[in-house]
């Protein structure tokens, strides 16, 4: 309890020192996966405040918006080929790497701020950090370029790594909303939206949401059933086969 | 023109596909499989890793449709009292045992990310092979019927040294005294290749029966589907608990697809002669090889692939 307080308090000393801060809000606090998804839009708002003895910016402000899916573990395999056909040789793991990745921004990412900034924070594509599993030395990690550029290619082609450097609507000068698309193909889990508020390449202001991408309905049933009772799923399965082939062969019975 | 596809979420293989295409797939497959009387397994697990599904959601949601297409077959021998319990029997002890084997190997090379290069490979070998000699049979016969010979009907009296192998077994109804080493051995084998590669493996199932073991032709078919039923369902729990790559949801599509196409097949298939089917069979296995071959041989566009190793935060 008492470390609770020390928390609150610390956040409420930050806020009052700094002069702006953004006031977010998400179009749904989840985002149902029922047997007709196809993919779906996540409409972000936000707002900047300002208080009253805020200087005012000139040049305006840039912003940011970072939504991410759950991390994981992943690894990225290569094909060879030997003896004539292509195989996958080498592969390198890579820990806790978004599974899902979209920026949307009101200007080219290169210039929202410094590039150390924008490592920092993990603004941009290129700018997410990968790190092998097991470690590896400076001259490994040079030639793992490949494997880390491989994963984003193939992660942008389906869609779940996307950058959009035009996307942001200002509705009024402090008054912003994007329009994020989640693909079809999109993992499940707990996402985070990321709001970045600068002003000529200093950040002012960040602030996180959350919402839950999941399984809804009969796909939520069906995916819980055959990971928690994988036994009675498959026995399931089987009657069901047996019981359509059955079925099937009473319908056309000709005999 | 792009008209919106009807799409169904798979829950297990997590994409949408549209439902026309895999109806359509499970019926034209059906319609295969009742046209030459074969499961159609090593069809569809092709089809539906070409479509997009993963190989593991593939093989073990097949194996779980296997046991759909073969089950009124084998209820119709059934009735029929075209089945050797006792043959079956044996043989499905074999396939539980091969069965179980190929699941756990399934498991492992998924975990070290060849099992979409044995797949693969396995249907490459095993189908252009397949193909190749059922294509040779066949063309042999028409050239003789041409020539106006006729084909021997058996060689009788051939020795067979596998039969005469040690713990022999009667087997009345087939009329057959043979050791039970090959039937056993038969029986893994297939069972094996039936839960690593999802195919019934009827069609290799039903020559060895012929060729191999010398069972009549009357107790063959049923025996071989009576087998198919029990060990791909074995095959298809072992799938579910193991691997957790059974999607139901595509697994009934498929199944819907396959019986409405099995008897146009069927229908379709008693105006054309036995080695005019064959020969097409044996085309359109090769084909399906071949398709591997390209696949394996080729330069792919992409040299890269992605998996999850694990997923951090709750799901």
């Amino acid at each position: 309890m008492r470390s609770f307080l020390a928390i609150l308090l610390a956040v409420l000393v930050l806020d009052t020192a700094r002069a702006e801060r953004i006031i977010s809000a998400l179009s749904a606090e989840k985002v149902e996966i029922n047997s007709n998804f196809i993919g779906t839009d996540m409409v972000v708002f936000g707002s900047i405040e300002r208080d009253a003895a805020t200087v005012s910016r000139g040049a305006g402000y840039d912003i940011a918006i970072i939504m991410k899916g759950p991390p994981a573990h992943v690894v990225t395999r290569k094909k060879d080929r030997i003896f004539g056909i292509w195989i996958n040789r080498e592969a390198r793991s890579f820990q806790s790497i978004p599974t899902f990745y979209a920026l949307h921004s009101n200007k080219l990412t290169a210039d929202l701020a410094s590039q150390k900034l924008l490592a920092k924070k993990q603004i941009g594509m290129n700018n997410i950090s990968f790190s092998l599993i097991n470690g590896g030395t400076a001259q490994q990690q040079k030639a793992d370029k490949e494997y880390i550029e491989a994963y984003r290619r193939l992660k942008a082609n389906d869609n779940l790594f996307q950058v959009d450097n035009s996307s942001i609507d200002f509705l009024t000068n402090h008054l912003f909303k994007s329009t994020f698309h989640i693909p079809a193909k999109v993992p499940v889990g707990e996402y985070t939206i990321e709001f970045y508020l600068f002003n000529q390449g200093s950040l002012l202001a960040e602030t996180k949401n959350t919402f839950q991408v999941s399984k809804a309905g009969f796909e939520q049933i069906v995916y819980d059933y055959s990971r928690n009772q994988s036994i009675a799923f498959g026995v399931v399965a089987v009657l069901l086969a047996l019981f359509t082939g059955w079925f099937g062969g009473v319908i056309f019975r000709r005999d | 023109m792009k008209s919106p596809p009807v799409q169904i979420y798979l829950p297990i293989a997590e994409l949408p596909v549209s439902i026309l295409l895999l109806l359509g797939m499970g019926a034209a497959v059906g319609f295969i499989s009742g046209l030459f009387g074969v499961g159609g397994g090593f069809l569809l697990t092709p089809l539906l890793i070409f479509t997009g599904i993963p190989p593991a959601v593939a093989v073990a949601t097949v194996t779980s449709q296997t046991v759909a297409s073969s089950t009124s077959g084998a209820l119709a021998y059934w009735r029929k009292q075209a089945i050797d319990l006792k043959l079956a029997s044996v043989l499905i002890a074999g396939g539980v045992t091969g069965s179980a084997a190929g699941v756990f190997v399934f498991r492992l090379l998924r975990d070290v990310g060849q099992l979409d290069l044995i797949i693969s490979l396995s249907y490459l070998t095993f189908l252009s092979s397949i193909g190749f000699l059922m294509l040779r049979e066949a063309i042999r016969v028409m050239i003789k019927n041409r020539d106006g010979k006729r084909p021997p009907a058996r060689m009788p009296g051939q020795h067979n040294w596998i039969l005469g192998l040690p713990l022999k077994m009667k087997f009345r109804k087939s009329k057959l005294y043979v050791s039970i080493l090959p039937v056993l051995g038969l029986g893994i084998l297939i069972g094996f290749m039936g839960s690593v590669l999802g195919i019934g493996g009827g069609f290799i199932m039903v020559p060895a029966l012929i060729y191999l073991l010398r069972v009549p032709t009357a107790m063959v078919i049923g025996t071989s589907l009576m087998y198919i039923v029990v060990t791909m369902s074995v095959a298809t729990v072992l799938h579910a608990t193991t691997n957790q790559t059974v999607d139901v949801l595509l697994a009934l599509s498929l199944m819907i697809g396959g019986v409405f196409g099995a008897q146009f097949g069927a229908q379709f298939g008693q105006k054309l002669r036995g080695e005019h089917l064959r020969a097409l069979l044996g085309l359109l296995v090769l084909a399906v090889g071949l398709r591997f071959a390209i696949n394996l041989i080729l330069k792919p566009d992409e040299l890269f692939s992605y998996s999850v190793i694990s997923m951090l935060g709750g799901v």
